[in-house]
Order: C-alpha cells, then structure tokens, then sequence
C-alpha cells in the first residue's frame, strides 16, 4: 500500500505533524539502510586507504625521475576520478558507492597537490593549500550526495578559517572566504534537512555547522576584545533561537544541537562573567574607537539578525514571551554595557545566574522534565560553588554547603521521579 | 537525463582538479627549463610536513636576509628581491624594492618576515625555503649541515621571479 501523505494532510486526516513524524519513521528504521554498516565500514575504509596513500607517497622517493613521480603523483587522483565516472555512470543509486567513491576522490586531491609540491619543493602556504583543496571538493558533495564529503568538508574549512586567520597579516580577505565557502554548502544542509530530516547524518551536520561556527568565529583577531564578545554573546543566543524552530524543536534533544550549544554556551559565558576578576581587567567600551572595528559591524548586524529571528518565531508562535531562556543573551549584553558606568557589573551576573536557575528548577519541576531542573539545579550549585573559591570561607562551612548541595540534588531528583510514577 | 547531468558536472570537475596540479607542474617546468641558476648560502633544519613527508628547511645565510630600509615595510609584505651574482655563481643581494624594476630579470618574489624597527632593518622570507628528501636521508643530512665545517648552498633556478630548487649541495 502506498501512501500519499502530502493528499492526507491536505484532505485534513492527519496534521503537519503527523505527517512528520510517520516520514521520520520511515527514514530512521533499520530496513532502510540495512546496510549502514557496510556503509560506514566503505566509507572508513576509503579513508585509511587515502591516508595510507599519503604517508606512502610522503616517504619521499629519492630514486625515481622526476616524471615518475610525478606519474605516481597523478595515480590516486586519476584512478579515483575513473572510478568516480564508473560509480556515476552505473552505481550512481548505491549509496555506498557514492560515499566510498567520493571519499577516495576527496583524499586524492590532496594528495596530488601536495605530491606536487613536494617534487618541485615548492614552500608550504597551509591555508591556499586548504582553500585549494575546498574548491576542489565542494562540488563532491553534490556530484555524489556524499554525507561523508560534507562532512569532512565541514572539518576542512574550520581547519581554514583557523590557519587563515593564523597567518593573515599577508591575505587580510582570505579568513572572511570562509563564509563564503559555507553559503555555497548550505543548499546541501537545507535539503538535507528537509529529506533526511531525522536520520543520525543530519544530526552530525547539525553538531559539526555548531562547532565549525564557533570555531571559526573565535578564530578571527581580535582588533577590540569587546565587541567581539559581544558578538559571540549574539552568536550563541542565535544559536539558541535556531534551536526553537519548529524544525529543531521537535528532534531529541540531544540532536538540537543549535539549542543545547546555544544555552550551554550563554550559561557558560555568564557564569564567567560572575567573577570579579574579569571585570577588573575589563576596559571599558569606547565608542569612539568602536567605529574602526570591524567586529563593531558584526555585533550590530548579528543584533538584526537576532531581533528578526526573535520576531519570527513570535510570528510563528514557536516561543512564548515569557520563556526567560531567550533573554539570556540580550541580557549579557545589557550587563556588559551597564559596565561602563556601573563596577559591581559581575554581581548583576551572579543573579542574573541565580535568576535562571530558579526559573529552569520551577518550570523543569512544571513540564516534569528531569533535565530542565538539573541544568537549574547545576546552575544554581556552580554559582555557589564558585563563589566559594572567591571568599575565605573555613572548611567547616565549605565542607557543610557541599553536602546541602548534594543532599538537594538527590532530594530535588526523588521527588520528581515520585511525582511521575503518581501520575 | 539526470544522470548525465551528474556527469556532466563530473567532467568539470575532473577537469579542474587535474588543472591545478598541471599547472603547479608547468610553472616550475618552465622555471627549470628556462631559470637561471645561483647558488644561495644557507644553514638548513629539517621539520616534517604532514602530507608531504620530512623536509630540510633552508635558512638563507645573513647577506641574504636581512635588508637595510627606511622604507614603510609591513610584515608579510610581497617584494621583489633583485640579487646580482658573484665570479662563483653565488646569489648576492642587490636591492629590494615594492615594485618591478625594468630592465631587470635577476629577482626573486618575496615576503618581509620581520621588521626590526630600531635598526631600520627587515628580514626577508623567501618562497623556496623547502627541500624534501628521504625521510632516513634527512638526519644525516641534518648532521652534516649542522656541523658548521662546511659550506652548504642550494642550487636554484630562477625565472619571472620563481625560484625552484634543484638541489642542495655541501662540501
């Protein structure tokens, strides 16, 4: 029996939801890929292959002429390029094929151009290298719908935009290319996305796009520390507006990694800021100087971008007002500017911390979720915690506040779990 | 139909990455074949690279590398190293300036790798500072360079401001 699901929403027999949830099925269960397995064992296999044909070749081989070398140079690129055609022309609906081919054929462009290299000792340049060999690869991801290549792709351009930055007093614009690179791979995330949205591959993406964007953003020299974390700050609380859209809000948590990044990060942040120590050395914003930087742009542009998302997802009723999670970001930020005038600025993070904790312990203990009340509980134990470090307390009373702590947890947990089994 | 558009595009793409490599093999050719060859002074270590295996690292001896200025240098800058050559064949430096000169084919391409403000001086960095070799070749190699009793220089052909390195001699 087939089943058009798109007829079955329109006819009104099942929500949008529904409809959702029975593709995700369909998509995740085993006898679907069957054999994910041998996929993975290909796939890895491709890999090691690649990267014994590097180290091979590295070896260096003295003894050859200069034109076999330069053969066995072309060897890897050409016979996985032949391959390549052969997987196209024949096996282009085997999902192994595609992937071990397009794996094979990523190692061997690296190969190649460093082979090259190596024959006529040219200099290394790490990051024309790196940006060479993305230029080479992006088009894998899509010739072969290869997961792997998008991937490694991912790994790649964060492994740019790190030595990029690293070395770019000669080539100011090259780490800025990275954006550029990343636009031109999202087509393949969207659709990724919308066919494949449950499956285990997709979650990877969603964890590496989190990861390659805070690395690379952290990567970048700081012209003003300010405004650059400033604009952090506005990453990470996109990041966890990213994460309530309804698309990410309906996977496990474990895989909206926009969500669990995004509040991590902010609780993280915050419980930094608490110390005095970091307001001490901390100068303050001067405006004057912030129009030359260019992480001053970035903060305002990314400050749109997160008031429209906000304003979107309030459109599309997908957050409530009163959900204090989404605030945590804009308010980092009104404490950092309150700085300026104000010195006792880390005590206003302290309670914005304590704040939070109480709010994820009352509306955890509410929606009975033991993980939103833990995060409250852990909050609220590592604010105490660190305080503790600041001030000379004895050990009577350090020793006394750790047992109340652990006695809360467990109390806290059991009564949850007793309120559940009742219900 | 849709699949030959995915060749189609494979066929590009076969294309460029095939003319990357080619064209890194052509420059040097050219270079090589046409070059002029100097010797250059060095005091060589040897890192590893980690795709192209172990390496001797050419430093280039003290009258190569550093260059008296007044001139506004930034680190990383590009320049143009013109050298002259001595009775042995030996690279010297002659001048170094931000743009081409005319009439002049003796120069290399290179960076300024550090500038000492106080004394007026810049360091250079140039592109060709690699010399691959065996992996076992490398230490011993290493040694003997290191021993200081000998005078190492490396052999390189230089053409339209590339230099490409041919061999490494000490004797």
């Amino acid at each position: 029996m087939k089943i058009n699901l798109q007829e079955l929403v329109d006819k009104g027999v099942i929500s949008e939801a529904t409809a959702l949830k029975i593709k995700n099925y369909y998509q995740t269960t085993p006898d679907r890929d069957s054999n994910r397995i041998l996929l993975v064992f290909g796939v890895l296999g491709a890999v090691l292959l690649g990267l014994g044909i590097i180290l091979i070749l590295a070896h260096n081989w003295d003894n050859f002429s200069r034109s076999i070398k330069i053969f066995w140079a072309f060897f890897p690129l050409l016979s996985a390029q032949a391959l390549g055609f052969y997987i196209l022309w024949q096996k282009s609906q085997s999902k192994i094929w595609c992937e071990t081919g397009a794996v094979l054929l990523f190692f061997a462009i690296a190969t190649v151009i460093s082979l090259i290299g190596q024959i006529y000792h040219i200099a290394g340049d790490t990051p024309k290298f790196l940006l060479t060999w993305l230029l080479l690869a992006l088009s894998l991801v899509y010739i072969f719908r290869s997961y792997f290549v998008s991937l490694l792709y991912l790994v790649l351009l964060t492994a740019f935009v790190v030595s990029a930055n690293h070395w770019n007093y000669s080539e100011p614009i090259r780490p800025w290319l990275y954006w550029g690179l990343l636009v031109v791979w999202l087509p393949y995330y969207v659709k990724l996305i919308k066919k494949y949205a449950a499956t285990n591959f997709t979650a990877f993406h969603h964890w590496f796009v989190v990861a390659s964007l805070l690395i690379a953003f952290g990567s970048y020299p700081s012209g003003g520390a300010d405004w650059h974390l400033l604009a952090y700050v506005l990453l990470l609380g996109i990041l966890l507006l990213t994460g309530y859209l309804s698309f990410f809000k309906q996977l496990p948590w474990y895989k909206n990694a926009y969500f669990l990044t995004g509040i991590i990060g902010l609780s993280g942040l915050l419980l930094f800021f608490s110390f005095d120590v970091f307001w001490l050395h901390n100068e303050s914003l001067i405006w004057t100087e912030s129009l030359s930087q260019i992480f001053f742009y970035i903060f305002i542009v990314l400050f749109v971008s997160w008031l429209a998302l906000f304003l979107y997802l309030l459109h599309q009723k997908a957050i409530e007002v009163l959900d204090l999670t989404l605030y945590i970001a804009p308010s980092i930020i009104v404490i950092y500017f309150l700085s300026h005038w104000l010195h006792e600025a880390n005590y206003l993070a302290n309670l914005l911390i304590l704040i939070w904790g109480v709010y994820f312990i009352v509306t955890g203990n509410k929606k009975n979720s033991l993980i939103n009340m833990n995060f409250g509980m852990l909050l609220v134990s590592m604010l105490i915690l660190f305080r503790f470090f600041d001030t000379d307390l004895s050990f009577i009373l350090k020793g006394i506040i750790f047992i109340v702590l652990g006695l809360a947890f467990f109390g806290v947990n059991y009564l949850l779990v007793k309120k559940r089994k009742y219900e | 139909m849709n699949k030959n558009k995915y060749l189609q595009a494979f066929v590009v793409l076969v294309v460029l990455q095939l003319s990357v490599p080619l064209y890194m093999i052509w420059q040097r050719e050219n270079v090589l074949q046409n070059g002029i060859l100097l010797k250059f002074k060095t005091a060589p270590v040897d890192p590893v690279d980690p795709f192209k295996g172990r390496y001797v690292k050419l430093r280039y001896a003290d009258e190569l590398v550093f260059y008296e200025t007044r001139q506004n240098l930034k680190p990383n800058e590009k320049v143009y190293v013109y050298l002259k050559s001595d009775n042995d064949g030996f690279a010297h430096l002659d001048t170094v300036s931000q743009g081409l000169l005319p009439d002049r084919h003796l120069y290399v391409n290179a960076y300024v790798n550090y500038v000492m403000k106080y004394e007026g001086k810049i360091a250079l960095y140039y592109p060709f500072d690699r010399y691959y070799m065996n992996e076992f070749k490398t230490r011993t190699t290493e040694k003997q360079l290191t021993m200081n009793t000998r005078s190492t220089y490396a052999l390189i052909k230089i053409k339209n401001g590339v230099g490409v390195i041919t061999g490494l001699i000490s004797n």
